[in-house]
């Protein structure tokens, strides 16, 4: 029997977005659970292995979210952006980012920024 | 027979009589398309077949024949014929008048200031103007005279992409002489190829990150191609199409949520009334943020990029809240219309780039800022440093601080007024910066918050019986603050949370105590620093103006002194205040913070007291006469009443008593 996959999940309320990020997130070896972003249950179960938090959605803060996940789970969170400013790394990181990963990124880059946070 | 084929004859008066009755037909035939045509769309079609026509004409026309009255009707006409929407058109329009006046011989020239209107028509009527200085376009060789002038455009886009902060309106006006010129120059290919190229162009110049270096290199190269007149193979393609099935079902339905979203931004825009500004709602803005990475997974890269650059010229709106422009809206009412997975077929590179160009040229100026650097008090470790901040800068320095605010406050630091203290310094430092700051960048909320949050530091610092210590109010006071700045850096709209900013204002009211009331301490020098915070917060209240009141005391001050101190101190505070208020026009202009900080310095010395209040971010001193009658309201045993200046940090007041 192969070993369950790790589980990611996502915090993303654009159902197209949400629907490639886990096509991404499944390549990479990824279950995937997509969350809606203004209805978090805290702590997450089961525990995740990555969390990914989209910048802004329809009733929720990415940033706001990062704070209460950062105190729930020490796994990676990555932030995704698009709105293409340098700003988002900066508070990303003080919001409780491992990483921000900014918009438009290829599947290499999404590995590779998930990788990097795994091993550390 | 058609008047081509004649001779130039020109002193027929049959003739000339026919050619006059043409002119004068024209003019009426003009003047009642347009009074039937409101809006003026699709009118390009009879601007061409005027344009033709008035050439014809020209070489018909003797001198001095009393035809310049019908000139001048159609001149009247050009300002509402001109259509930037239908470049080419407009540009042989006003060639064709250009000929015809210089037939006529009129010593007047045609007034094309009158025509300024927009960008677009600014560079049509430039271009107009250029075209004509080369030579007559009947007798010119289109390509010969396009190649020079294309190669010139590129030159200038490229002094335009070299630029840290490149106008869109400058590069769509540019594109838009491209374009105008390519359809001038008779070369099919190199106008489809235009098309897709002009929206890479202006991406690549605006948007550099979202493109590696080598697509700005073959984009450039392109151009640089097209402008030395080598074909360029790209013939217009139709949208590639997208066999994603479930990721298409899935878009679609998110797109049906969209339509309905923009229907109703819609309908709230056409209920109300026409001279209310429209402003770009959150939802709105959101689905545009999206909207490109959706597209650009459904293969759709022109319209991609397209919205793309939509999404930015919106944000520029919502970063300013400006409202949107009448003809903004229209070209967001056109483009909306094709936001279904079924009209995409249909969208060709012509269009979006037809679109693209429009955006650019409608693209907003953000608001004119009066200063370029913005000088920051006591923003360093420690809080008594001075800095000065490039404008542009600003966002970027403020996500890279508060450190502390964002990330270690804690409850156990408000636990009593002891614990307290050893973390208030580091505090308000990050307080004032931020407060300089959402000033500097007019995001008023925060500063506003930040004002009384400071307040409430001072206040509490001060004069505190432990059971009155506000921890609570603290507490929530800095986690309130985290969630606005956290919706401020993700550009929604942060709402202050009335009941504790009122919570806070009425703990503020209720520790300050009435003047009439004398301050307890037993040492009368804190017992008069109590007193100078009292009657600050009194002022500052009464004038409904935060302010930042903080005192430096190296030593015990002669108590004999202290009395004549109090007063002189009193009078001058008032002065300052006053005068801050004054001030505060200018001090808005400066992008500096409502709320005045001031700094009391006492010092003993030999022969009394020295003091020295310090006015921070305040650069211009008293003219005498202030300062004369300023010194009259002084106690008599004031000596030496200076004000000095100092660039960033402020000015003070010394005196010695």
């Amino acid at each position: 029997m192969s070993e369950p996959r790790p589980l990611a999940v996502i915090f993303e309320d654009s159902a197209t977005l949400a629907l490639l990020m886990t096509r991404a997130l499944h390549e990479l070896g990824f279950a995937v659970q997509v969350c809606d972003p203004a209805a978090v249950n805290l702590p997450l179960q089961p525990e995740p292995a990555l969390i990914c938090v989209e910048l802004l959605s329809s009733n929720s803060n990415g940033f706001k979210l990062l704070r209460q996940l950062a105190l729930h789970h020490g796994c990676p969170r990555v932030l995704v952006s698009a709105s293409g400013r340098s700003t988002d790394q900066h508070w990303g990181r003080r919001a409780g980012a491992t990483a921000v990963l900014m918009r438009p990124f290829t599947l290499k880059q999404l590995q590779g920024c998930v990788m990097k946070e795994q091993m550390l | 027979m058609s008047m081509a084929m004649l001779a130039p004859v020109a002193a027929e008066p049959a003739l000339i009589h026919s050619v006059a009755t043409s002119l004068q037909q024209l003019v009426v035939g003009l003047e009642r398309v347009l009074k039937v045509r409101k809006p003026r769309a699709g009118a390009a079609a009879e601007l061409a077949r005027v344009g033709s026509t008035l050439q014809q004409l020209q070489q018909w026309l003797p001198q001095g024949h009393g035809l310049q009255l019908q000139l001048v009707k159609l001149h009247k006409l050009l300002p509402a014929l001109l259509q930037p929407q239908a470049p080419a058109a407009t540009v042989r329009l006003l060639a064709a008048v250009y000929e015809l006046q210089r037939s006529l011989q009129l010593v007047e020239p045609v007034d094309l200031a009158g025509y300024k209107s927009s960008a677009a028509v600014t560079a049509l009527v430039s271009l107009t103007q250029l075209w004509h200085w080369q030579q007559s376009v009947a007798n010119t060789k289109a390509d010969a005279l396009v190649q020079p002038l294309l190669s010139s455009l590129l030159q200038q886009l490229v002094a335009v992409a070299r630029k840290s902060a490149p106008a869109a309106t400058e590069i769509g006006k540019l594109l838009l002489q491209m374009q105008t010129l390519l359809e001038f120059g008779d070369n099919a290919e190199q106008q489809s190829a235009f098309g897709e190229l002009a929206q890479a162009l202006s991406l690549a110049i605006m948007q550099p990150y979202l493109f590696n270096d080598d697509e700005r290199i073959v984009c450039w190269r392109s151009l640089w191609r097209m402008s030395q007149r080598q074909h360029e193979p790209a013939a217009e393609q139709p949208a590639p199409v997208c066999h994603d099935l479930e990721l298409l079902q899935v878009m679609q339905l998110e797109l049906g949520r969209y339509r309905w979203q923009w229907q109703m931004f819609l309908q709230q825009v056409d209920a109300r009334p026409a001279a209310e500004p429209v402003f770009l709602t959150y939802p709105l803005m959101l689905l545009h943020y999206r909207l490109p990475w959706m597209l650009a997974a459904a293969q759709q890269r022109g319209f991609a990029q397209l919205c793309q650059l939509w999404y930015q010229c919106l944000m520029v709106h919502w970063q300013h809240r400006l409202p949107l422009d009448k003809d903004l809206l229209l070209l967001w009412r056109e483009l909306m219309a094709v936001l279904d997975l079924s009209q995409w077929f249909a969208l060709s590179p012509t269009q979006t780039s037809r679109w693209h160009l429009q955006m650019l040229l409608l693209w907003p100026s953000p608001p004119t800022q009066p200063v370029e650097q913005v000088a920051f008090h006591g923003v360093r470790e420690g809080g008594d440093e001075d800095e000065a901040i490039p404008l542009a800068g600003i966002p970027e320095r403020m996500s890279r601080s508060f450190g502390i605010l964002t990330e270690q406050v804690k409850r156990e630091w408000f636990a009593d007024a002891g614990v307290y203290a050893l973390h208030a310094k580091a505090l308000t430092t990050e307080l004032h910066l931020l407060e300089q700051g959402a000033a500097a960048i007019k995001l008023p909320v925060i500063e506003n918050f930040c004002s009384l949050l400071l307040a409430l530091h001072q206040k509490a610092r001060n004069v505190m019986p432990p059971q009155q210590f506000p921890a609570e109010l603290l507490l929530r006071g800095h986690q309130h603050l985290r969630d606005l700045l956290d919706e401020v850096s993700a550009w929604q709209q942060s709402v202050p949370d009335m009941q504790l900013m009122n919570a806070i204002k009425q703990w503020l009211l209720a520790s300050a105590r009435p003047l009439s009331q004398a301050a307890t301490a037993a040492d009368p020098t804190t017992a008069m620093l109590e007193r100078l915070h009292d009657f600050v917060a009194l002022l500052a209240s009464f004038v409904e103006q935060p302010l930042h009141f903080s005192v430096e005391l190296t030593k015990a001050l002669p108590a004999s002194q202290l009395s004549l101190c109090e007063a002189a101190l009193i009078a001058l505070l008032r002065f300052m205040v006053l005068e801050q208020i004054n001030n505060m026009p200018l001090r808005r202009q400066a992008l500096k913070p409502l709320a005045a900080t001031l700094v009391l310095k006492l010092e003993a010395v030999e022969d009394g007291i020295a003091v020295e209040i310090t006015e921070a971010g305040v650069e211009t001193a008293p003219d005498a006469q202030t300062l004369k009658r300023l010194r009259h309201k002084l106690p008599d045993t004031v000596q030496r009443l200076y004000c000095s200046t100092q660039p960033r940090r402020g000015r003070s007041f010394r005196f010695i008593i």
